[in-house]
């Protein structure tokens, strides 16, 4: 199982704990499980709390369906999707090497990257930083591909924004974190001042956690990664199955694998493991569908002119 | 992750017995056929590594003026 980056040793701390505390559980009882670590804990959610239960949930659902001798989405009600679009993960902060990272990756089978945006940022910074970032993207995008751009929350609002009207012009394919996600109600601004898609949800942890951005409808694709160690594994997955197309008019059933749709893939960078996982569920690719007529927030949708 | 640099030639294909079913084909994944995940892991490599690695250190930026960055 893979631990939360960079704090591994306090993941490896609770799993200890939950080991003590769920031998003898019985193991086919997932959902009683994952109730039992959240509810019975008092302090739960966060990045730890979260990698360990996922990596325990994803666990069990892996050991219930070899059991069944089924793929795990025979038990989430089959798979809607024959295969499913994935890009990968570049580094460089030169146009020339994310060129020929983004070479390599064409060269792997895949059509579209993911890169960083930028270095380290201030708060206010000269807005001739932000150039570098306009012309890596365009130097991917001439190659024929799509490109996402991680903001990593690394830029604060006062450049966050600029960035983002600087690479509107150019399609990333979306923008990631452009703000961290402690601040959703400057990402819900951020949200009308562009026509870049938002992807967020790194370092969300819970339902409860995306539940004030998907009110907000401040996010257009999410990023889960339930797969991802700090996340609750698939109880999570049943949540957006339902909840985004309530609230989102993003239906799931048309989630799609192809271009029209909006893509949520990985940044896999062709090797990593969280990243790469996250291409692989079925459910991650969300579509907007025409939205109902006379829907206000449809309508927004509709306005806001989704290219995907 | 990706970004884990010092990882060196280890990738996600390192702990996996079936690396073919992360295989990319004109931008797509095939959806994974086999019992559970899909995916066999090689515990054998997995318990190795987990006990020869140092745990990957933080990384971060600070600015010129020396104030922390977000990373």
């Amino acid at each position: 199982m893979k631990t939360s980056q960079g704090h591994t040793e306090a993941v490896e701390g609770t799993l200890n704990g939950y080991i003590t505390r769920f031998i003898g559980h019985e193991a086919d009882d997932i959902e009683a499980l994952w109730q039992d670590a959240w509810r019975k804990s008092f302090y739960r959610g966060g990045p730890v709390f979260m990698s360990a239960l996922a990596g325990i949930d994803i666990a069990l659902w892996d050991l219930k369906a070899r059991k069944l001798n089924v793929p795990i989405w025979q038990l989430l009600g089959g798979k809607v999707r024959d295969r499913v679009n994935v890009y990968a993960w570049i580094g460089g902060d030169r146009p020339s090497d994310v060129e020929s990272a983004a070479k390599e990756r064409m060269a792997q089978g895949f059509k579209a990257v993911k890169m960083n945006a930028t270095e380290d940022v201030g708060w206010l910074d000269s807005p001739g930083l932000l150039k570098a970032s306009v012309e890596r993207l365009k130097t991917v995008k001439a190659l024929g591909i799509d490109a996402g751009v991680d903001f990593h929350g690394r830029l604060h609002r006062p450049m966050a924004k600029q960035l983002a009207k600087a690479l509107e012009a150019h399609c990333p394919l979306f923008i990631e974190e452009p703000l961290l996600s402690e601040h959703p109600e400057s990402i819900k601004e951020l949200y009308g001042l562009t026509t870049c898609p938002i992807a967020l949800g790194e370092r969300l942890y819970s339902r409860w956690d995306f539940k004030r951005f998907f009110e907000d409808c401040s996010v257009d694709i999410i990023q889960p990664g339930k797969f991802r160690p700090h996340l609750p594994g698939l109880n999570l997955t049943y949540f957006f199955n339902r909840h985004s197309a309530l609230r989102w008019n993003l239906r799931a059933p048309s989630y799609r694998s192809h271009g029209g749709s909006l893509r949520r893939c990985s940044s896999t960078s062709l090797p990593s493991w969280a990243n790469r996982s996250r291409c692989l569920s079925p459910d991650r690719y969300l579509h907007a569908e025409p939205p109902d007529p006379g829907d206000e927030r449809g309508n927004a949708l509709q306005r806001r002119g989704r290219r995907v | 992750m990706h970004y884990n640099v010092e990882a060196g030639e280890y990738d996600i294909n390192s702990y996996v017995t079936n690396p073919e079913a992360f295989a990319v084909k004109d931008g797509f994944v095939e959806a994974l056929q086999g019992p559970g995940l899909g995916i066999e892991i090689n515990e054998e490599v997995v318990r190795r590594v987990a006990l020869t690695t140092k745990p990957w250190e933080l990384k971060g930026f600070v600015g010129q003026d020396g104030g922390y960055r977000e990373w």
